[in-house]
């Protein structure tokens, strides 16, 4: 167990190095800086029922950053390993394949807009840390990890290009449409039916972890039974995700 | 007996993960994060380019109805090859 953390730790550190030293950091923290502070500091006319639009904008502006910066980490996890030839000396320390992956896996998970949003919100005035916030984050957070999962395991079975433009078709589509998928199964039926079925059976359900209007609007938090469904199901598919990275890696002839 | 192992590692999570899909999809709407669809900024925009690629679609499958030319538009049918 201890060699298992300190292994980790290791990977961990490596791969945070590795995103400073492209300054992929830097990149996000003026993004967020420059756009999100003036959006969640302003009130227009004076009113403050107007700054939910503010609101909104702001965060449909994270959802689009997450993605795409979750979907670019995850799918440069490996490639440049294999392109520079740096993975050689890594496995050749006592680190398995699996617990690469897991390294990799945790740094690109990584997710702290919301942070940077909550404080906005509470140097306006609207309260530091409320619980219909915290729910949204910790949604964040597990799309974050659906999203880095997906990437990853594209970026193992795929070419870059195809895999981002495919992970962010996939997820992008199913954030817009996929609540609509069984209703549209059941009313076409026959084999686009099933086809349906299975599509929403197994693709992956960003609309799951949507919170923005609740946050926006203050409508409440969601059911605590409902939230860990829903947490649970992010669990369950990054794990099969990172179950399939695992073995198309120990396959992988490097 | 290590293939059937990772086998099991991916089936269990897969099968938990379309129990779990499916469980989300019959609890009611107000009930999940995502309260109500198709009312944020995003949705607006989408839909209004959707009403917009609808109409252009539809006309132009009128004017493949009509021979090539519009509905209601005689001098482009008469002009439209046989």
């Amino acid at each position: 167990m201890k060699l298992f953390f300190f292994q980790c730790r290791a990977l961990v550190k490596l791969s945070l190095l590795e995103l400073w030293r492209r300054n992929d950091v830097f990149g996000l923290l003026i993004l967020a800086l420059v756009l999100l502070v003036p959006l969640a500091m302003a009130k227009p006319f004076g009113s403050t029922g107007a700054v939910r639009y503010m609101d909104e904008v702001a965060l449909v502006l994270m959802w689009g950053y997450s993605l795409f910066i979750a979907l670019g980490t995850g799918a440069r996890a490996f490639p440049p390993e294999f392109e520079n030839r740096t993975i050689y000396p890594l496995l050749a320390k006592p680190v398995s394949r699996g617990m690469f992956l897991w390294g990799k896996y945790l740094v690109s998970a990584l997710a702290f807009f919301y942070m940077l949003f909550a404080v906005a919100g509470g140097l306006r005035g609207t309260g530091w840390f409320p619980m219909d916030l915290m729910q949204a984050f910790l949604l964040h957070v597990a799309f974050v990890s659906v999203a880095v999962s997906v990437s990853m395991l594209g970026s193992l079975i795929l070419s870059p290009s195809a895999n981002l433009t495919l992970s962010a078709i996939l997820l992008g589509g199913m954030f817009f449409f996929g609540r609509r998928l069984p209703e549209y199964a059941e009313t076409v039926g026959g084999v686009l039916g099933l086809f349906v079925k299975v599509l929403y059976a197994i693709a992956p359900h960003a609309e799951f972890f949507d919170m923005r209007q609740r946050v926006i609007h203050g409508w409440g938090t969601v059911e605590f039974r409902v939230l860990l469904v829903v947490l649970a199901y992010a669990i369950a598919y990054t794990a099969v995700c990172l179950a399939c990275a695992r073995l198309a890696l120990k396959r992988k002839r490097l | 007996m290590t293939s059937r192992i990772q086998i099991l590692e991916i089936v269990g999570p897969l099968a938990v993960m379309v129990a779990l899909a499916f469980d989300i999809a019959h609890i009611p709407t107000s009930r999940l994060p995502q309260a109500v669809q198709g009312s944020d900024v995003l949705s607006v925009v989408f839909g209004d380019a959707k009403k917009v690629i609808s109409a252009a679609m539809l006309q132009k499958a009128d004017s493949y109805f009509h021979g090539g030319g519009g509905h209601g538009c005689r001098s482009r049918v008469r002009d439209a090859p046989p």
